[in-house]
């Protein structure tokens, strides 16, 4: 498929999305899934990671040695997570406290490395942007909808706002986070395939219109 | 053959410690400018991020308490080691046992390990069924502090916050032997355990 912006952006929020399609990420998704904020500060994060790791990467991908490109990609992502923590401990603090550890780990999270590797060492520096920027608002967009869920569902809230007092404190612990990850990755599959197989449909359609055309030519 | 391979060698070395350097140099001129230093809001607030844990005996130091009487006296509940940039800070949450007005009451006790000096003290929750004044508590604890600096430690301010909690209005016959307890405590734990202080 040609890489253009369009199908960059909807690779990374759809047909690649990281949390639901490539399964990566998995340890900050069971993690910071209690509550919807939590994501969107986790995947602001990421999202500017990414972004910046990739220009730098995509910048200095014909510099770098294949031999050493791992470390090299190590130091460019280590630098921009630790100016991220020091940004969000300057302006954000709250929103960094309730990342915890699991903001100086974004260094190792597996999106970030996948993607320097998979996309921004042998592209452009305009289309690894923009792969970094609508991997990260997919990462975000997964994340935060998972928070949600587990928040109204095991808090009765959404967004720190209380709906109601029912909750089921299940979708708080570890088991409903993996619960929850399992319902998420099934109802985006099956989301996936159907809309696989209309479009197909649709395709064969107009290729059988296209040789009926040419047979009564 | 030999060449080629030492020349790669050296422009993979090259590579990553210029890219090393330009880093350091960006987080270098970043730190500078984003530094946020750590006050007494944060030290107060690791404590209380630790609300739950009141309860975990994570560092009973039994020797320490071995002075004390069941029913005057106090037990360290916690002792946490904080280190926040650069200053070395000791959490020692001190539980009174059932003694007058302020029984089973916690206090907090921030000790800066890089400085040996007490650095503010909390009375983070009331637990006495009877009720005190907490003025009375505040003013009583003030004094204790003021004796304190003969005692291990050198002191240079210390507060006390009632920390939105409701304290009931009332008498506080023995106030002063549960604050007492409760810094004798912590500072016989402080320097049990780091040593240093004026013993």
């Amino acid at each position: 498929m040609k890489n253009n912006p369009k199908n960059i952006a909807l690779d990374g929020l759809l047909r690649q999305n990281p949390v639901l399609r490539l399964g990566l990420g998995t340890c900050p998704t069971l993690a910071l899934t209690t509550a919807a904020m939590n994501g969107v500060g986790m995947g602001a994060a990421v999202t500017f990671v990414l972004m910046c790791s990739n220009l730098i990467i995509s910048l200095l991908r014909n510099v770098i040695p294949s031999k050493v490109r791992i470390p090299a990609y190590i130091l460019i992502i280590a630098t921009f997570v630790t100016i991220t923590r020091m940004v969000l401990y300057k302006f954000l603090p709250s929103i960094a406290s309730s990342m915890g550890t699991y903001l100086p780990l974004i260094v190792v999270n597996c999106i970030i490395l996948g993607r320097a590797e998979a996309f921004a060492s042998k592209n452009p520096v305009l289309d690894s942007v923009i792969d970094g920027i609508f991997m990260g608002i997919g990462f975000m967009l997964s994340i935060t909808l998972m928070g949600a869920f587990r928040e109204i569902l095991g808090a009765g809230m959404i967004f720190g706002i209380k709906l109601w007092d029912f909750k089921i404190e299940f979708f708080t612990s570890s088991a409903g986070a993996l619960f929850t990850y399992g319902v998420f990755i099934a109802v985006y599959a099956w989301l996936y395939n159907i809309i696989s197989i209309k479009r197909k449909k649709k395709q064969e359609n107009k290729q059988q219109k296209v040789e009926v055309k040419e047979v009564v030519a | 053959m030999a060449e080629k391979k030492k020349e790669s060698t050296l422009r993979c070395v090259l590579t990553l410690s210029i890219i090393a350097v330009v880093c350091g140099v960006l987080l270098a001129v970043l730190n500078v400018l984003l530094y946020v230093a750590p006050s007494l809001d944060d030290i107060t607030n690791n404590i209380h991020i630790s609300d739950s844990d009141y309860d975990k005996e994570l560092w009973v130091m039994d020797d320490v308490n071995a002075d004390y009487e069941k029913g005057t006296g106090a037990t360290v509940t916690m002792g946490a080691s904080l280190d926040l940039e650069n200053n070395d800070y000791c959490a020692v949450l001190v539980k009174t046992v059932a003694a007058g007005k302020l029984g089973e009451c916690i206090f907090a006790f921030n000790f800066s390990k890089t400085e040996n000096k007490l650095v503010e003290c909390v009375l983070v929750t009331d637990g006495s069924t009877a009720g005190y004044n907490l003025a009375y508590a505040k003013e009583k604890l003030g004094d204790q502090i003021k004796d304190f600096e003969d005692y291990y430690l050198e002191i240079t301010s210390a507060t006390v916050f009632d920390d939105g909690y409701s304290i009931p209005k009332g008498g506080a016959t023995l106030t002063t032997t549960a604050i007492d307890n409760a810094f004798k405590l912590a500072a016989k734990y402080y320097y049990y355990v780091y040593g240093g202080g004026k013993a």
